[in-house]
C-alpha cells in the first residue's frame, strides 16, 4: 500500500529564442542567463539582442530542493507566466519560485504583440529533458487537428485532453485556436479560450495538461502526465456584509504539484473561508493563479480543476460503489471523447488506487465510515482535478482509519496532485516506517485581533512549522494560537508578526 | 471546459432515479394512491353523475386526491440532496438535465399512479354514464387524472427545488394544498385578486377538465331536482351553479388540459431557476 515515490527528475529549461531551434537545457545549481556576447559568458545564453548580458539568474535552494529565478533589473524585464517581476532591491526582483510549467519571457510589454526577438522559456521538472518537447513543423497545413484521437495532426499522449480537442487554423490575419468543444478547455497565455482565439507568434497554448508554443512556422509541445502544476493562493482580503467585516486578509502562498499540505486553524480563523475561497465558491479579493490561469476569471471553465470532498458525505446512499463512479464518469467524461471502456479503465484503476475495488458492488449505506469517506475521493478523483481540498476527512475514524485515510490522501498527492487537507489530529498523519509527518506544507491561520480577521501566520514545512510555534506537535500550533477563553495561549498576533517579520511566504 | 450533453446527462440523472427509487421502495407510491383513491371512490362513487352537487364534489375530491397523491411523490426529492447537487453541479451537472430526469422520472410514476386511480373510480364512479367530447369518457378521464397528478409532482419538485430542508418543504406542503383547494373555486365564490390566482392553480383546470368532459353545467342540482317533481311549469329550471369552465365543449377540455400542462412546465422551469440561483457560486 505504502507509496515510494520515483527519484526527482532534473530541472529543465526549454529555451525558444528566436535566432536559434528550440533547445532544452538541464539545469544544474545556480546558473546564470544573458545575451551572447564578447565578454564574459552567462551559462544559458540566447542570441536575442533584447536580452541583457546578465539578464538574470536561476538559483538552486538546497534545503527545499526548489529553484528561484531572479531579474538583475534588466532592461526589458522578463513576465514570469504572462506577470513581470519587478525590482525589489538595486540587485533585482524577490525572487520567484519556480514550479513546473511556468513560462518565463523576455519581451515587449504587449505579450499579445512579440518583439521578433522575444524569449521564451519554460522550466520543467517533471519531463525527461532528452524526449520531453516535441517540435511540429506546420508548414503549409491550414487545419491543424490536436487531441488524443489517432486520426489528429498533432497528438497527445495527455489523457486529460479530448480525442479532438482543438484545431489550429490559418487564415488571413494568422492562427486562430479552435475549442473542439473538449472536456477540459482551451487556453492562451493564461485566458481560457471560449469557441475560438487568434494565436500570436510565442503565444503558449495550453490544452489540458499539454503546453503548446507556436514559434513561427513551427509548434512546440510537450507531453506530459496528469499534472497539477502550480496553486498560487493571493487573497488581499475577503470580506462580507459588504465590505463591513473582514474574514480573511493577506493570505498569500504558493503550492507545488505534489504537495500534501495541511490547513491547520482555530475556530474562527477563516479555515472554511480560504477553502470556498480557493475553490472560487465565495471569491476573495485577489487572485487564485492554477496552473498560470487565474481561477476567478476564468471560473466556468477551471471549477471543476478543483474538488472538494466535504466533511460530511454528499453521495446517495442507496447507489452501489460502482454506479457511484460510473455515474459521475458518465457526468464528467463525455461520449465523444472517452470511450466506455476507458471509463470503465479508469473507475477500476481508480478504485485500485483508493482501496476500494472489494466494495464496488455494495450501497454506500452499508459502508463504514471510512470507507465512505475513500469513495468520496475516488468519486472526485474521477473527473481530472487538479487539486483537492477536504475538509476534515479524518473526522468521526478511529487512529488507524485516520492514519490510511491519509496515507491515501498522501499518495494521491505524490500523482501530480495537490491535496490541502483541513485536519485537527495532524499528528496522526506519519510514515510508519520514518515517523515524519505526511505532510509537506503546512497553512497555519491565526484570528488577529487588530481585525478580527484571520491571517496567515505560518506557511512551510510541517518542521520549520514546529520550530516556528516552539512544539513537538502540530496539533499544539492550535494550543499557541487560540484565545485563552478556548483554552489556548492567546498568542496569534506574535505569530502572525513573526511570520510577517520572517518575511512571510516565499 | 464542455461536460456531457443534456440527452447523456438526463438519461444518466433518470437511471439513477429509477435505481435509487426501487432500492428506496417506491411501489409504496403506487400502494399509497391505490388506498386514497380507493377511500375517495368508495365514498363519493354512489353519488356520481345524480346531482350536480354530488358529482361537483366527487370530482373536486378526485382533483384533490391527484394533487394530494402528485405533491407527496416529489415533495422531498430534490431538497433532501441540496448538498449532493451543490457538489455535482460544480463536478458539470446541468440543472436542467437534473429536472428534466426528476420529471421524466414523475411521468413515469404519475403514470402508474394514474393507472390505479383510475382503474379503481372506472369501478366506483360510473364514468360510463359521462357524456365525452374527443374520445371516450374514460380516455378523458384518465388523461385528466394524469395530468393533474404529474402537474403536482412537478409542483411538489418546485417546493422541494425552493426549500433547503426536508423539514421545511413538509411545512410547506399543507399550505400549496390549501391555496389549491380554496382557490380551485369549487368551495368558495372567488373574485378579485384570487379569482386572479386561481388561474395558475391546477385544482381550477382540473376541475374545469372533469366538469367539460362529464358536461357538469347539465347535469341538475338536487333542488331542480326536487323543484321539478313539483306540478308547475312556470319555474325556470336552469342550473343556478352553472359556470363557463364547465361547458361541454373541445375547446374548454383542452384549454383546461393545456393549462394544466403550462402549469406543469412552467413549474419545472422555476425548478431549473430556483436551484440555479441556489448554486450560482459553484
Amino acid at each position: 500500500m505504502r507509496y515510494t515515490p520515483a527519484p526527482a527528475l532534473p530541472a529543465t529549461l526549454l529555451v525558444i529564442d528566436c535566432r536559434c531551434r528550440p533547445r532544452v537545457v538541464p539545469l544544474q545549481g545556480d546558473m546564470t542567463f544573458g545575451r551572447l556576447y564578447d565578454g564574459p559568458q552567462c551559462q544559458i545564453t540566447v542570441k536575442s539582442a533584447i536580452v541583457g548580458r546578465r539578464h538574470g539568474e536561476f538559483l538552486y535552494d538546497d534545503s527545499e530542493g526548489a529553484y528561484y529565478y531572479i531579474d538583475n533589473n534588466s532592461l526589458n524585464g522578463t513576465y514570469i507566466n504572462g506577470v513581470k517581476l519587478q525590482p525589489y532591491n538595486r540587485r533585482g526582483t524577490r525572487a520567484f519560485r519556480l514550479s513546473d510549467g511556468d513560462i518565463l519571457r523576455v519581451d515587449r510589454k504587449t505579450l499579445d504583440h512579440p518583439h521578433p526577438e522575444g524569449v521564451i522559456m519554460i522550466f520543467c521538472t517533471a519531463l525527461r529533458y532528452d524526449e520531453s518537447w516535441r517540435l511540429f513543423d506546420m508548414g503549409r497545413l491550414i487545419n491543424i487537428t490536436i487531441g488524443r484521437g489517432q486520426n489528429t495532426v498533432v497528438r497527445l499522449t495527455d489523457l486529460a485532453a479530448s480525442r479532438e480537442h482543438a484545431v489550429l487554423r490559418r487564415t488571413a490575419t494568422g492562427w486562430v485556436v479552435f475549442d473542439n468543444n473538449s472536456q477540459n478547455g482551451v487556453a492562451v497565455n493564461g485566458k481560457g479560450v471560449d469557441g475560438s482565439a487568434p494565436v500570436h507568434d510565442h503565444d503558449v497554448i495550453k490544452i489540458a495538461n499539454t503546453t503548446l508554443i507556436v514559434f513561427g512556422n513551427i509548434l512546440i509541445y510537450n507531453n506530459p502526465t496528469e499534472s497539477a502544476g502550480n496553486l498560487a493562493v493571493h487573497i488581499d482580503k475577503k470580506t462580507v456584509d459588504f465590505g463591513r467585516k473582514t474574514l480573511l486578509s493577506d493570505i498569500h502562498f504558493n503550492v507545488d504539484s505534489g504537495d500534501f499540505v495541511l490547513i491547520l486553524g482555530g475556530s474562527g480563523a477563516g479555515k472554511t473561508t480560504l477553502v470556498k475561497a480557493i475553490l472560487g465558491d465565495g471569491k476573495a479579493e485577489g487572485r487564485i493563479i492554477l496552473n498560470g490561469q487565474n481561477l476567478y476569471e476564468n471560473f466556468k471553465s477551471m471549477k471543476a480543476q478543483i474538488g472538494l470532498v466535504p466533511q460530511f458525505l454528499t453521495l446517495r446512499l442507496n447507489d452501489t460503489v460502482r454506479n457511484t463512479l460510473a455515474d459521475v464518469a458518465d457526468i464528467k467524461l463525455d461520449r465523444k471523447n472517452y470511450s466506455k471502456e476507458e471509463k470503465t479503465a479508469r473507475i477500476n484503476d481508480i478504485m485500485e488506487k483508493v482501496g476500494i475495488t472489494n466494495l464496488q458492488n455494495h450501497l454506500i449505506s452499508q459502508l463504514s465510515g471510512g470507507q465512505k469517506k475513500k469513495v468520496a475521493v475516488a468519486y472526485q478523483l474521477v473527473g481530472f482535478q487538479k487539486v483537492f481540498i477536504c475538509d476534515e476527512p479524518d473526522s468521526g475514524l478511529d487512529a488507524a482509519s485516520r492514519t490510511q485515510q491519509m496515507e491515501i490522501l498522501r499518495e494521491i498527492a505524490f500523482n501530480d496532485k495537490i491535496v490541502m487537507v483541513i485536519s485537527h489530529e495532524p499528528d496522526d498523519a506519519v510514515d510508519a516506517a520514518t515517523g515524519q509527518s505526511l505532510f509537506d506544507k503546512v497553512v497555519v491561520l491565526a484570528k488577529s485581533s487588530a481585525d478580527n480577521a484571520g491571517h496567515l501566520a505560518f506557511y512551510g514545512t510541517p518542521e520549520e512549522a514546529k520550530k516556528h510555534f516552539g512544539v513537538d506537535r502540530l496539533q499544539d500550533i492550535m494550543l499557541e494560537i487560540n484565545p485563552a477563553y478556548e483554552g489556548g495561549k492567546g498568542r496569534a498576533d506574535y505569530y502572525i508578526q513573526k511570520f510577517r517579520d520572517a518575511g512571510g511566504a516565499k | 471546459m464542455n461536460n456531457t450533453s443534456f440527452v447523456t446527462q438526463t438519461h444518466v440523472y433518470f437511471k439513477k432515479l429509477f435505481r435509487i427509487s426501487l432500492r428506496e421502495k417506491a411501489w409504496k407510491y403506487l400502494v399509497f394512491a391505490a388506498i386514497i383513491s380507493l377511500i375517495v371512490a368508495l365514498i363519493v362513487g354512489k353519488d356520481m353523475f345524480k346531482t350536480f352537487e354530488s358529482t361537483n364534489s366527487g370530482f373536486f375530491t378526485l382533483a384533490s386526491a391527484c394533487i394530494w397523491i402528485g405533491i407527496f411523490n416529489s415533495i422531498q426529492s430534490v431538497c433532501k440532496e441540496h448538498e449532493i447537487i451543490r457538489a455535482e453541479y460544480r463536478q458539470g451537472m446541468k440543472m436542467s438535465a437534473y429536472v428534466c430526469a426528476h420529471v421524466l422520472w414523475q411521468m413515469v410514476l404519475c403514470l402508474a399512479q394514474a393507472i390505479i386511480i383510475f382503474v379503481i373510480c372506472c369501478i366506483f364512479m360510473h364514468f360510463d354514464k359521462s357524456p365525452h367530447l374527443l374520445l371516450s369518457p374514460y380516455v378523458e378521464n384518465f388523461v385528466t387524472i394524469y395530468l393533474l397528478t404529474l402537474g403536482a409532482a412537478v409542483l411538489g419538485l418546485m417546493v422541494s427545488s425552493i426549500s433547503g430542508t426536508p423539514t421545511t418543504a413538509m411545512t410547506v406542503m399543507p399550505f400549496v394544498l390549501i391555496v389549491q383547494l380554496v382557490l380551485s373555486g369549487v368551495l368558495f365564490q372567488l373574485s378579485g385578486i384570487a379569482e386572479s390566482f386561481s388561474y395558475i392553480t391546477l385544482s381550477k383546470w382540473g376541475m374545469s377538465a372533469f366538469g367539460a368532459e362529464a358536461d357538469l353545467n347539465h347535469i341538475t342540482t338536487s333542488a331542480q331536482q326536487k323543484l321539478a317533481e313539483l306540478p308547475n311549469a312556470g319555474l325556470d329550471l336552469s342550473n343556478p351553479l352553472e359556470t363557463v369552465f364547465y361547458q361541454h365543449k373541445i375547446s374548454r377540455l383542452l384549454m383546461a388540459w393545456g393549462a394544466c400542462y403550462a402549469i406543469t412546465v412552467f413549474n419545472a422551469v422555476v425548478c431549473v431557476v430556483a436551484l440555479k440561483i441556489k448554486n450560482k457560486d459553484s
